[in-house]
């Protein structure tokens, strides 16, 4: 059911394994322009090495696990999914190694998968933002709720914690992340994040953002959404 | 099969350069003979921690990197009807 992939690209050897290596294989032929090698390519570039694991679901979606190694050491593990017949990707999860601070790991890694989302025509990246800092982090790059419903139900959850607040933050600032909090779009999260009134040792949007859990999206279509991802991720300064 | 791949992904030789487009599968083989006992000695550096947590002491650790422009938060304030007054204070303490 899984086909294998492995590339060093310090010595240009790679190997296939697995039976559906050949549906794999004709799924990047099809949506991502280039075959199976080149995928593994671009998304270990800038890396030593990489082992994927991936499979076609359905006919056209493809799941993939990469780990990504500099020298002998692995340095991450991601796994997202893509369907590029809706034009959509979903980030499963992405561990790294905890030496890897300071961009030198994330941001290519990040960037990676873009350009693989780029040439598969992904248009919609989503991702569940929770754990300790997703909440925060993944809205500081530039994701918000799929729906403004689902953002109402994050809003009520934030109001309830800045109610609780103590002590309380001064009146002009209350009313003001007030309003930004009874906003009906989710465009609010966005706002939230940015909000950096000093709070307990924080700012208020750490505050009030991490721990939280919701289901986010990236919409590549959309400008100012897409400019703060680049950004985060190091191609734009 | 995946843990025994991932342990000496560097050390794996290919036969031959096969094109990726005919979908061969290879056979790989592994240069270095798997150690007994390997599983149960993975090293420190093998321990992961969620990206997030990694991407947000970068957030910390970058100044250059502002969390949004000014442009950003202008627009943040037109899309919710917020005053310069109460912009400046949630934006610019």
């Amino acid at each position: 059911m899984t086909a294998f992939i492995v590339l060093n690209n310090r010595s240009g050897q790679y190997g296939f394994a697995g039976t559906t290596i050949v549906d794999v294989n004709r799924w990047c032929t099809a949506n991502f322009g280039k075959d199976a090698l080149h995928f593994a390519q671009l998304l270990s570039a800038r890396f030593d090495a990489a082992f994927i694991v991936s499979r076609v679901v359905a006919g056209d979606r493809l799941f993939v696990r990469v780990r990504i190694f500099k020298g002998p050491t692995p340095v991450a593990t991601m796994a997202f999914r893509l369907a590029p017949r809706l034009h959509q990707a979903h980030l499963s999860w992405v561990v790294l190694a905890p030496t890897a601070r300071g961009g030198l790991v994330s941001k290519p890694l990040l960037q990676n998968l873009l350009l693989i989302e780029r040439d598969c025509g992904i248009v919609r990246f989503t991702l569940n933002a929770g754990l300790s800092h997703g909440g925060y982090v993944w809205a500081m790059h530039g994701f918000l709720p799929e729906t403004d419903a689902k953002w109402l139900q994050l809003s009520a959850r934030l109001r309830a914690k800045l109610a609780a607040l103590a002590p309380p933050l001064p009146a002009l600032q209350a009313q003001a992340i007030s309003q930004v909090l009874s906003s009906p779009d989710r465009f609010a999260l966005r706002a939230v994040a940015a909000a950096v009134t000093p709070v307990a040792a924080t700012t208020l949007g750490k505050h009030l953002l991490l721990g939280e859990r919701w289901d986010g999206e990236l919409d590549f279509s959309d400008q100012s959404s897409a400019l703060i991802y680049l950004r985060r991720i190091g191609l734009l300064p | 099969m995946t843990k025994k791949l991932q342990a000496s992904v560097l050390g794996l030789m290919v036969a031959a350069n096969v094109d990726a487009a005919r979908g061969r599968a290879l056979k790989l083989v592994s240069s270095k003979p798997a150690k007994s006992g390997s599983r149960t000695t993975r090293p420190r550096s093998w321990k992961f921690v969620p990206a997030e947590d990694i991407l947000f002491a970068e957030m910390d650790e970058s100044v250059s990197v502002m969390a949004f422009t000014d442009d950003e938060i202008e627009r943040i304030g037109i899309k919710l009807g917020l005053s310069s007054d109460e912009l400046a204070a949630l934006y610019k303490p």
